[in-house]
């Protein structure tokens, strides 16, 4: 900062005017504080004279009533009991230009955040659904793996017996497979050649014999027409066969449908 | 309005009287809102601003020292402050302003207000402040003006009417000093 060697009485009563004026900058308003503080009671003397000459400047306007309104504003911009203020005095344009643009600004800034938070959740989401897709393959895959499991331990137990099925003219081109352990009861039907059924129908197993036909279980084919059963508890008595037939769902006591596949 | 009757309500607004603060406005809005019509040339401006100021002086009324001055310089002060800062968010209509300040005649022809609702003293002082201008030279007059209502610094004035700056400054020095000769210091209580 360059001081003057000394400030004269003009210069710092210019100082003193600029300063009431706010047209001092920081260093300015050092330098002028400082001269103030060294000259004393007269130089504070003399900015006050200038401040309330300035003062009474500002009483040569003709004064104007404000608004009603403004009166309950102020009073309840402080928090005085008032009652609620009318709406705001509508902004002059370049308040609202400044305004709009400012709003804008935050609609953009928002929707930027808005749009990143999305994003970041449907990143998250993708990840969630592929991670859900790897749990279903997973649990698909062991599923299937347990199913094969069970089944080849069905299939390979000592004493399982193996019941070929054929299709009767109704069904011609199917055909299936019953393994049945022996001593459980437990069983298993795997078909194929199926025809795709309705949501109201399925398909049941039954073992007959001349007296009786009793249910094993009912299935829904998959798309290709193949169907899978597992028999929890069955035991086949002698010269009793299996068939197969349509059924209303969810399937009764005695078969109603014809034979679609049967069991020499 | 004499300055002596508003110091004690802005002593009250400092120690946080919300009834003090109604007492002010009321004494002193309608020169406030004179200041601030005359400054920014727009109500609606002027009444948005008007609500800042008393805003402002309910949270730094405390700040006030009458040991600096009296309590309408200080409430003048703010307002013009205020009034500037609306200014310079725009440039451009800084400039309009200056142009308008330039082509008004100062002082201005007062209006009657209506009925007079306790400042009859004030507007007595104000015709002898009137009266003071009016015995200024016309250029040392117009740029204090520009100063005070117009906001510009006084390099500004300078570049805007075409003289040297330190003969702008030697205007506004000798207006304020013949100024403050002519008005005897307001008696503070």
């Amino acid at each position: 900062m360059i001081r003057p060697a000394k400030m004269s009485d003009d210069q710092f009563e210019d100082q003193a005017i600029s300063h009431l004026l706010g047209e001092l900058d920081v260093n300015g308003e050092i330098m002028f504080q400082e001269e103030l503080a060294r000259r004393g009671a007269p130089a504070g003397a003399m900015l006050r004279e200038f401040r309330e000459a300035l003062g009474e400047l500002a009483l040569a306007v003709a004064p104007a009533d404000p608004p009603p309104a403004l009166r309950a504003r102020v009073l309840w911009s402080i928090g005085a009991p008032v009652a609620a203020p009318d709406a705001p005095p509508a902004a002059p344009r370049t308040f609202w230009i400044w305004a709009v643009a400012a709003l804008m600004t935050g609609v953009a800034v928002g929707l930027g955040v808005w749009a990143r938070r999305l994003a970041d959740e449907r990143d998250e989401l993708r990840a969630s659904v592929e991670r859900l897709e790897e749990r279903v393959v997973a649990a698909e895959t062991a599923a299937a793996g347990s199913s094969l499991l069970r089944d080849l331990d069905l299939v390979g137990a000592p004493g399982s017996t193996l019941h070929e099925l054929h299709g009767t003219d109704a069904l011609p081109d199917a055909g299936g497979r019953v393994f049945l352990a022996a001593g459980s009861g437990r069983g298993l039907l795997i078909a194929n050649g199926l025809i795709p059924i309705g949501p109201d129908r399925v398909y049941a197993l039954w073992a007959m014999d001349a007296a009786d036909a009793r249910l094993a279980g009912v299935f829904r084919p998959d798309e290709d027409g193949r169907g899978r059963l597992e028999i929890e508890e069955l035991e086949l008595s002698p010269g009793a066969i299996f068939a197969l037939t349509e059924e209303p769902a969810p399937g009764g006591e005695r078969p109603t449908g014809p034979i679609l596949l049967a069991s020499s | 309005m004499p300055s002596n009757e508003i110091q004690p309500l802005l002593l009250r607004v400092a120690d946080g009287d919300v009834g003090a603060l109604a007492e002010l406005y009321d004494a002193t809005s309608v020169f406030v809102f004179g200041i601030l019509r005359r400054m920014l040339w727009n109500t609606e401006s002027a009444e948005e601003v008007a609500q800042e100021v008393y805003i402002q002086v309910w949270r730094t009324a405390r700040g006030y020292d009458p040991g600096l001055g009296s309590a309408w310089s200080w409430l003048a002060l703010l307002t013009r402050g205020r009034a500037i800062g609306r200014m310079r968010a725009d440039g451009s209509y800084r400039d309009a302003i200056a142009d308008l300040v330039l082509h008004q005649p100062f002082p201005e022809p007062l209006e009657p207000l209506g009925p007079p609702r306790g400042q009859v003293g004030h507007l007595e002082r104000a015709e002898t402040v009137r009266e003071a201008l009016r015995a200024l030279p016309g250029d040392h007059r117009r740029a204090l003006e520009l100063a005070f209502f117009g906001g510009l610094s006084q390099r500004e004035i300078a570049y805007r009417i075409g003289t040297p700056l330190p003969t702008v400054k030697s205007r506004i020095r000798t207006a304020l000093t013949r100024l403050r000769e002519r008005l005897a210091p307001v008696p503070e209580q």
